[in-house]
């Protein structure tokens, strides 16, 4: 096991402003697994086996310290909440053999968890995703500032952007412009 | 306007990119005698129709599909959608 210890991509302290908290998310490892022609009822069995059951369209399902979500048609993410870093990738890969292609995402997001009682009225004044009938573990991938995100309620009152993760800082920047309009 | 995606439900034409005709989705093949032409009319000649029209629109800001949407030109009433994927499958377009 390595004591490498993955660097933040904006390397700051929460925020709180108002009733809303943001907070970067550095334990997080992604891979995204896409189905092979022919294989998606491969990839489901297998989803069943590592969350207890595959994720249906715009669901989150959280399992332990890991969840998946639906991407999009037979693609998934799996997340682990990790200290350890193995290698998610290359771990669900030997999991999934050659039913599904697995691309390391660890790299490509940024994950800032949002939290607070105004976090609805905060994200409407960023995006399209109707948080208030949205309902708990669910997803929706969505344009906040130009910037392609997912959005996902875990908990009530809180939610988990993933964003890319160059533009990590203009994503908070625009987060935290909208937390300040409505503090 | 309001695209009727397949599995995602009623989504705002904001959060798909519009591609163009979905005649697109049939290239020629660059191995027979007459490709020259036939790439002409690939590239360049699209059919202007007033009623339903074929198009081909990306979903940037949800699951990223590519469908292929029958929209009237003279009212913009959506007949149809479907996965892009489907459409060049049943067409022979895929393996």
């Amino acid at each position: 096991m390595s004591d490498l210890k993955p660097l933040p991509s904006l390397n700051m302290a929460s925020a709180t402003i108002g009733a809303i908290q943001i907070q970067e998310r550095t334990d997080l490892e992604l891979a995204s697994v896409a189905a092979r022609r022919g294989h998606k009822a491969d990839c489901v069995t297998q989803l069943e086996i590592l969350l207890g059951r595959a994720p249906d369209i715009g669901q989150v399902v959280t399992h332990d310290d890991q969840f998946g979500f639906w991407v999009g048609r037979h693609q998934w993410m799996l997340c682990c909440s990790s200290q350890s870093f193995s290698d998610l990738a290359s771990d669900v890969k030997a999991e999934f053999r050659d039913t599904a292609s697995v691309t390391e995402q660890s790299g490509g997001w940024v994950a800032l968890d949002v939290s607070g009682s105004t976090v609805c009225d905060m994200m409407e004044r960023l995006c399209n995703v109707p948080l208030r009938k949205l309902g708990s573990h669910q997803v929706q991938r969505t344009m906040i500032h130009q910037m392609n995100c997912f959005a996902l309620t875990l908990a009530p009152e809180a939610l988990l952007i993933l964003g890319p993760r160059s533009s990590a800082a203009s994503l908070y920047h625009a987060l935290t412009v909208a937390a300040r309009s409505i503090a | 306007m309001i695209i009727d995606h397949p599995l995602l439900g009623p989504r705002d034409a904001s959060e798909f990119v519009y591609l163009g005709d979905a005649s697109l989705i049939d290239r020629p093949n660059p191995d027979t005698e007459d490709a020259s032409h036939a790439f002409y009319e690939y590239a360049y000649l699209r059919d202007n129709p007033a009623g339903l029209h074929r198009e081909l629109w990306f979903h940037e800001a949800g699951d990223r599909s590519w469908l292929v949407v029958t929209r009237n030109t003279e009212t913009h009433e959506i007949t149809k959608v479907e996965f892009a994927k489907d459409v060049a499958r049943l067409a022979g377009r895929s393996l």
